[in-house]
């Protein structure tokens, strides 16, 4: 065999050993997981590899012909390139060490990254520090959100994150939302009313709300109305409440309601209509419709035609509920039936007009008197 | 090795296998002191946990998943201000966000996402007949697409199943930001580096629940260990049907979505 | 209606990342006509060879400039190098990049060895800096240049997949990329390679006809005729391999296609429709197909390639700019599209982009101030007289 393959084929050799030697390396540090700590050696294998290779074949290249002019047929001479690749050599070495040097400790000892991050990203302190840590100091505000419809609303959503006030006190830490418009804004964010949120869940519109609740302002904020901390102010059943929102509690010690004082006094609950409307609720014992509760009439789920604020429409349709002739009467046979719309049409009222109360106001609330009267 | 000297092939090959000869025994020298470095440090990677942090907690006892509820976002966003507030998350961006979809009487839909750092929904398209919220975070992936991508180790994945971005390694080059299908990430301009949902990681480790969470007052985000079958996220994925965002993208998220529209990508 | 997700409203690659992509591919086309000499043994580049070596070097000192630029941390880059993460892409940079730059570096350091130890031999700083060049060996025999070419030519051949996997590397790059339709396709990668050879070629090109313009030289026939050829006929593949892949887009359809239609329809119609693909391809590759397919004066070839050269140069950066921008635009919502907003100042915008493309110029113009690029090239005769060669002192 000639020299020159026996010498190509010894460092091709020497090349494939290396390569073996590598994946060797590299197959167990992949299996232990801990492959970037050979990465410095397996690096230098590659490129030991690649030279061995590269040199092995080269042995068995032939020279060049493209560039005869100027060699005049003599055979090549390296002895001038080892300096060179020496050099570069040298620098890939340098490297190797270096970057020993410089890679972090911890990297590789969970997974291809630095362990220790893993640790400095748990060391944060919290901003938030929930309802738990409010109510060791602010238990009484506590007490009452927890029975109330905003219970699941966190104190944190309105008045910002606590944790510099729980360790030091003091207000610039904490949110107070303002009064008026700013203080309105703060609630339509949840309950301000649009088609993507979900029909049983509590939305106005603004306008609509204020002329619904008869309030005399506009610009009226919603602490008007609704304690924040317990906005419908449950003492009884959800949708008892959820028809009629409750005022807040100061309007129970203004002198002015005096049905509300003569309630307080009775022993009558805030959640019960008798609370408010006690002159009204009396006077309806006394009328046909007695036995009827106030939510049969009152039922303010839906602003629809039928159902809804039933003072406002007039609608006939609720009557008929239980006085029409049809499969749908009540059950109570006392309830007299009519014919609908003769019964209107044969007294000379167009259907179109014909509102049952204009006729029958005294089977149902009479005329009514007092503030809230609207004729 | 210049003038005068006469350096053959064979000399030099006889120098490469003798330099070749030390590099090898140097290589093997090395490995051996750190095999043996591992082995004297006591580091067992099937039961490391690293210290500090959170003292107590055990990484390979939990495996954290997240579940959204879309039938119950009402849309106020106190999920995104608690996350800002919580996070120091810069304007324009959001680890967490909320997104709106309007049913248009045709049936076509207009998305949007409430505008300015305090993320207030205005009352919508008029003509609007329906619709629904759908709070989107990062989906802690178990086949992140994010760590396969970053070219030094600085996105990872950790043992209990969040992940996360080491702002110390990170050089800012934004590869992992293209390579999340679900635009959770983003690059911070106050920091340089790669910044995204962390699952409030300081928070899950001593026992709470991320910000997010702990401000929604309709329990639309929901957050436990799915390593617990006893816990409320467990029992809620075995119960109802749920999905997950972009599924064709291989990612396996760990955020389950419920009662998810055809309409939401 | 047009939705992009919260965190798409400001884009996160700009002009840098457009630029690297184009370098790269300018260094790996240049360097494989290089090759095409060295390797091939086509004879006809001989006049072009050393200085598309040179071209490749300058511009591969410049590669890694933009990227620079874009990092967040630019003093963290050597992380790459340190803990580079082998599952992305990206990792595969700080090792193949400056590899590669060792491998052109000891090219051209055997290639020029000659024209070194003769300026090595010169008074003054640039005999002193030939001298450290050449570490101090200034022997030359016949046998050392027999072995320059042949280790010159070994690394021209290892440096042709070399160079094809620095520029590949950036093809996979994008199209591995799942989350960005308009990225993700298995082409990418070859897409890339051949139009940066496009580029090279296209390089060469106007680089050699306007120094022979400046210059007066005469214009070696041959080697325009070869040069315009490949360009031809790499072009051919791959705007066919772009074409391919928009079409493949356009006729399977998928659910993304209605984003995409509108991608490449409204954002993109001028950028990439009516320039890149219609005037910036179908132009140049009329020109050349006249001069390649057809008997033309001398002088109207010499025109006509230096023509579609420019304009296909202008049509590979038109590419790159296409993928990188153009991919940012699409959201990830599949419902709409963000803005891109170029930037003329600062860190990342066109006048330090102009700044990093005018570099490599600069240093070839200084290279050529310490060893001639091209040491043969005849001014044109003049009047009758006998054209004025400069050659290399015989030995």
């Amino acid at each position: 065999m000639e020299k020159k393959t026996l010498r190509g084929l010894l460092l091709a050799g020497g090349g494939v050993a290396s390569a073996g030697f590598m994946f060797w390396l590299a197959a167990g540090g992949l299996r232990d997981g801990h492959l970037i700590r050979f990465l410095p050696q397996i690096i230098a294998l590659m490129a030991l590899t690649v030279v061995l290779l590269v040199m092995g074949v080269f042995a068995f290249l032939p020279d060049s012909s493209l560039d005869d002019d100027d060699t005049h047929g003599a055979k090549p001479d390296y002895k001038h390139s080892y300096a060179i690749f020496g050099v570069v050599g040298a620098a890939l070495l340098l490297a190797i060490v270096a970057r020993q040097v410089v890679v972090p400790e911890t990297f590789g000892e969970f997974g291809f990254y630095r362990g220790s991050a893993a640790v400095e990203a748990r060391q944060k302190d919290p901003r938030h520090v929930g309802k738990k840590t409010c109510i060791e100091c602010h238990s009484d505000v506590g007490e009452a959100h927890d029975k109330d419809l905003h219970s699941t609303v966190q104190c944190e959503s309105c008045h910002g994150p606590g944790g510099k006030h729980a360790e030091a006190g003091g207000m610039e830490a904490m949110l107070k939302p303002t009064r008026g418009k700013e203080f309105r804004e703060m609630c339509m964010t949840c309950h301000l009313k649009q088609a993507a949120r979900p029909r049983d869940f509590a939305q106005i519109r603004w306008d609509d709300h204020v002329k619904a609740v008869g309030a005399r302002d506009p610009n009226v904020d919603c602490k008007s109305c609704h304690d924040p901390h317990e906005p419908l102010y449950l003492d009884g059943d959800i949708r008892t409440a959820r028809e009629h929102p409750m005022v807040e509690r100061r309007f129970l010690a203004d002198p002015s309601h005096e049905d509300i004082q003569a309630s307080l006094s009775a022993g009558v609950k805030p959640s019960e209509c008798a609370f408010c409307h006690q002159t009204l609720v009396t006077d309806f014992a006394n009328r046909t419709h007695s036995r009827q509760t106030c939510t049969n009439c009152h039922a303010f789920i839906k602003e629809t035609e039928t159902f809804g604020r039933m003072i406002k429409n007039r609608n006939p349709q609720l009557c008929l509920r239980c006085h029409s002739g049809g499969a749908h009467r009540a059950e109570d046979a006392a309830a007299p039936s009519v014919m609908w719309p003769d019964h209107a049409t044969s007294k000379g009222v167009s259907e179109e007009k014909a509102r049952c109360i204009d006729c029958h106001q005294d089977h149902i609330h009479g005329k009514r008197k007092g503030p809230h009267a609207n004729g | 090795m210049q003038t005068g000297k006469d350096w053959s092939r064979r000399d030099f090959v006889s120098l490469l296998a003798a330099g070749s000869g030390l590099i090898l025994i140097e290589l093997g020298a090395l490995s051996a002191t750190q095999l043996e470095a591992l082995a004297e440090s006591g580091v067992d990677t099937s039961e490391a946990k690293p210290e500090g942090g959170a003292p107590g907690y055990n990484w390979e006892q939990h495996y954290w998943g997240y579940v959204v509820d879309v039938t119950k976002c009402i849309g106020c966003c106190a999920c995104m201000r608690a996350c800002r507030a919580e996070n120091d998350v810069p304007s324009d961006y959001a680890r967490t966000w909320v997104e709106r979809y309007q049913v248009m009487p045709d049936g076509h839909v207009i998305i949007d996402t409430a505008k300015g750092d305090d993320h207030i929904f205005d009352e919508g398209n008029p003509e609007a007949v329906a619709g629904f919220f759908v709070p989107k975070l990062c989906n802690h992936c178990e086949a992140t697409p994010c760590t396969q991508v970053c070219p030094v180790g600085a996105a990872y994945y950790t043992k209990d199943g969040v992940s996360l971005v080491d702002p110390k390694r990170c050089m800012g080059c934004g590869y992992c930001v293209q390579a999340c299908p679900y635009g959770s990430r983003f690059m911070n301009p106050m920091t340089h580096v790669a910044d995204k949902c962390t699952l409030c990681y300081h928070r899950i480790t001593k026992g709470d629940v991320p910000a997010c969470v702990a401000s929604c007052p309709r329990e639309a985000r929901i957050f436990g260990d799915l390593r617990d079958p006893e816990s409320k996220i467990s029992k809620l994925l075995a119960s109802r049907g749920h999905q997950v965002l972009k599924p064709g993208a291989g990612t396996k998220p760990k955020c389950y979505y419920i009662g998810l529209d055809r309409e939401v990508k | 209606m047009n939705y992009i997700l919260p965190n798409e409203a400001h884009t996160v690659w700009t002009i840098m990342i457009v630029l690297y992509p184009y370098i790269t591919g300018l260094v790996a086309g240049a360097f494989i006509l290089s090759s095409l000499y060295h390797v091939f043994g086509r004879k006809e580049l001989k006049p072009v060879a050393r200085f598309s070596l040179v071209a490749a070097f300058a511009f591969l000192l410049f590669a890694s400039v933009p990227l620079l630029f874009h990092l967040g941390h630019p003093e963290r880059a050597f992380n790459i190098m340190i803990t580079p993460h082998f599952s992305s892409a990206m990792a595969g940079f700080g090792f193949i990049y400056s590899t590669y730059l060792i491998v052109v570096a000891l090219e051209i350091w055997f290639v020029f060895r000659g024209d070194f130890i003769r300026r090595a031999r010169g008074p003054g700083l640039i005999g002193l800096l030939c001298r450290l060049i050449v570490l101090g060996n200034l022997e030359e025999t016949d046998g050392s240049r027999a072995a320059d070419h042949k280790i010159s030519n070994f690394l021209a051949a290892w440096g042709i997949p070399h160079a094809c996997l620095l520029h590949g590397y950036v093809g996979f790059l994008f199209g591995s990329i799942k989350a960005n339709i308009w990225w993700s396709t298995p082409l990418m990668f070859v897409i890339f390679i051949f139009s940066a050879i496009v580029s090279g070629i296209a390089l060469l090109i106007t680089g050699y006809m306007t120094l022979v313009w400046l210059k007066r030289w005469e214009v070696d026939q041959p080697c325009m005729r070869t040069m315009g050829s490949f360009l031809w006929g790499f072009m051919i593949f791959a705007v066919g391999l772009e074409l391919l892949e928009v079409l493949f887009l356009a006729y399977q359809q998928t659910e993304h296609w209605t984003v995409l239609s509108k991608l490449i329809t409204q954002q993109l119609v001028v950028s990439y429709v009516l320039l890149q693909l219609v005037v910036f391809s179908m132009v140049p590759f009329l020109l050349l197909a006249s001069v390649v397919l057809f008997k033309v004066g001398d002088k109207l070839r010499n025109n006509l390639t230096w023509i579609a050269s420019a304009m296909l140069l202008v049509q590979v950066l038109l590419m790159r700019w296409n993928v990188v921008v153009g991919g940012q635009l699409l959201s990830k919502s599949d419902h709409g599209f963000t803005t891109f907003h170029l930037e003329v100042g600062g860190r990342e915008g066109l006048i330090v982009a102009t700044g990093i493309m005018l570099a490599p110029f600069v240093v070839m113009w200084v290279f050529n101030k310490i060893v001639p690029i091209f040491p043969d090239m005849a001014a044109k005769p003049v009047s009758g007289a006998a054209p004025y060669v400069i050659r290399p002192p015989a030995r």
